[in-house]
């Protein structure tokens, strides 16, 4: 999923245009479709990139950058991983965890070219053509086709519906009265405050044992490519059919949990990048299973409102994560107490997870039905196509 | 430091008198003591070292006998300390400020110099409205080019000057004009407008092809 690095222009601005995105961008392609919807967006966060690249003062580019540009990406992600979503059904969590990997090459692949567009042209001309590169997330966007699924019938399209009772469908309000989604929203924000924290102190813990900032970055790499093969492992696991979703799921969070825990006993070089890479591959096994469970739970025709709904809920507890987490370092002096709150985070977050309905059944569960949609109107609903 | 070393049997050393010469010009004379003693050896040293070069020599006087040594081709080696600027080039833009630091570590010069060379041409300032320099008597100085022009890029060398010597440091600056990033930027937009272009006219062509085939589907999904 989103995973952007905390150390970026925008700071708090790109986690409010984030957050506020993903809500809007989710109501918008349930009525009009996600293909609009991630265009603009693409076009919002390249158009975002270039204001920012003329700015003259540093609220300029926070706004910019933070507000634009996030609100842009939020446009752009949720509907695109809705989207995946739709498409699949027997492999979808593969299809996730694919879609997925993307993160984890980009952050590979752009590091260097952004040195050396920084060493060629400054900040200014470097932003500059970030911009049009993210242009090309318009062209993504052309891609998805549209689709209709006949879950998609309680359309807007029926005159006589009051407004409100519309724009609150779109938004999936009415997710907000179903328990076990509520249940699976907060175990998914639990997780989310303490899935961020190795990303932005495993390199500073690396440093106060006394290693280089070579080894650190090192330790990072093996991380992320750990990360990849736990997406894509993951993925394929969850398709196999051996197992119920919500177990597989139980059983990474535990383990990144887990993991995290065990950071601080990393003393030696080999043992820490040990359980980083553990670490890297639970966390990468963990995402696509996150998204992909959520139409086990709601059904694919909420699809769009209820990853909106999680999306903008749980980076409530992306932001409470870091600063969280910083605090405690500064308090005890080390960053042990960091990581094992990180990690008892991610254990109450799966114990919250074995709260969810037939937990223990062994069947495949089908989908615990969302408070009915409003009533149909007396015509025949008119079905989503664009 | 120039150390003179004499070894003699007899252990009187009471009368020994030292005379350091430089350049045949009697710089410490009769100096009757002798540094250290060691087996004895008598040794004496001289560091009186101001800038110079050339050659010098010292004078045993044993008794009634002179020992002389001649030092040939000396010249002082003073350390000063290095100036670092930038390795780097820093690039800018047309009608930017840019601000060049150097800095000389821990020891304070007594003034900095800039300027500017183009091929072998070296020019420094002139203190108007375009150039501006800060931390003349510091460890750190700043030279501000406000307005930048694509004539103003090239090597700028700041020099520090101490007591003792002078040292040296550069900084580049590369100077672009707007158009060196806005071609690249405009090619990848055309790039992508041409793409999406591509996508949904496809899309459209094969629509029209599958029309009937949709018409069905949507019976099939109403009568769900």
């Amino acid at each position: 999923s989103g995973r952007f690095p905390a150390v970026t222009p925008g700071g708090r601005g790109r986690r409010w245009g984030w957050s506020l995105g993903g809500p809007v961008g989710t109501a918008l392609s349930a009525r009009y479709g996600a293909r609009p919807v991630v265009m603009t967006g693409g076009v919002f966060s390249g158009l975002g990139l270039l204001l920012a690249s003329f700015a003259t003062s540093l609220a300029h580019l926070y706004l910019c950058i933070g507000l634009f540009s996030g609100f842009g990406w939020a446009l752009v992600f949720t509907p695109s991983v809705a989207s995946v979503a739709r498409y699949f059904k027997k492999r979808r969590t593969l299809a996730t965890g694919l879609a997925f990997t993307g993160v984890g090459l980009s952050s590979f692949a752009f590091s260097p070219l952004f040195q050396f567009l920084v060493d060629t042209y400054a900040w200014r001309g470097a932003l500059m053509l970030v911009a049009a590169m993210s242009f090309n997330l318009v062209v993504c966007g052309a891609l998805i086709r549209p689709l209709a699924l006949k879950e998609d019938l309680a359309g807007p399209g029926c005159p006589g519906r009051p407004c409100l009772e519309k724009l609150s469908s779109l938004l999936g309000l009415h997710l907000l009265s179903h328990w076990p989604f509520m249940r699976y929203v907060f175990a998914i924000t639990l997780i989310n405050t303490g899935y961020f924290i190795p990303y932005v102190h495993l390199v500073a813990r690396t440093r106060e044992l006394g290693f280089d900032e070579y080894q650190a970055a090192f330790l990072m790499s093996v991380a992320a490519v750990a990360d990849l093969c736990g997406r894509l492992f993951s993925g394929w696991l969850a398709d196999c059919g051996a197992f119920r979703l919500l177990h597989i799921l139980v059983a990474w969070t535990s383990l990144t949990g887990i993991s995290l825990v065990l950071i601080p006993l990393g003393q030696g070089y080999p043992l820490l990048a040990t359980i980083a890479t553990c670490y890297g591959f639970f966390s990468g096994a963990l995402t696509p299973v996150v998204f992909s469970i959520v139409p086990e739970i709601v059904g694919i025709g909420n699809i769009f409102g209820s990853l909106g709904l999680l999306q903008m809920i749980e980076s409530i507890g992306g932001l409470l994560g870091a600063p969280l987490s910083g605090w405690l370092r500064d308090t005890t002096g080390d960053y042990t107490a960091s990581f094992v709150a990180a990690g008892a985070f991610l254990l109450a977050g799966t114990l919250v997870l074995l709260t969810l309905p037939n937990f223990s059944s062994c069947m495949r569960a089908s989908p615990v039905p969302a408070c009915p949609p409003p009533q149909p109107c007396v015509r025949s609903p008119v079905p989503l196509v664009i | 430091r120039l150390l003179c070393n004499l070894a003699l049997q007899s252990s009187d050393l009471t009368t020994i008198k030292v005379t350091w010469k430089k350049d045949n010009e009697t710089i410490i004379a009769n100096n009757t003591i002798a540094n250290k003693k060691e087996n004895q050896n008598i040794l004496s040293d001289q560091h009186h070292c101001t800038p110079w070069q050339g050659s010098s020599s010292c004078q045993f006087q044993v008794r009634n006998t002179t020992f002389k040594a001649n030092f040939l081709n000396c010249f002082c080696l003073f350390l000063v300390p290095a100036v670092e600027g930038k390795e780097k080039p820093i690039i800018s833009y047309e009608g930017d400020s840019v601000v060049l630091i150097c800095q000389s570590a821990n020891y304070t010069p007594v003034e900095w110099v800039w300027y500017m060379s183009n091929g072998n041409a070296v020019s420094s300032f002139q203190m108007n409205d375009k150039y501006e320099v800060t931390g003349q008597h510091t460890n750190k100085t700043k030279l501000k080019v406000q307005k930048i022009l694509e004539k103003d890029g090239g090597w700028y060398h700041c020099q520090a000057v101490f007591k003792l010597g002078e040292s040296k440091g550069k900084v580049n600056i590369k100077v672009l004009s707007y158009m060196v990033p806005l071609k690249p930027f405009f090619a990848i937009a055309a790039e992508v407008v041409i793409l999406v272009a591509i996508i949904l006219l496809y899309e459209m062509y094969s629509k029209k092809k599958q029309t009937p085939i949709d018409e069905k589907e949507f019976e099939q999904i109403e009568q769900l």
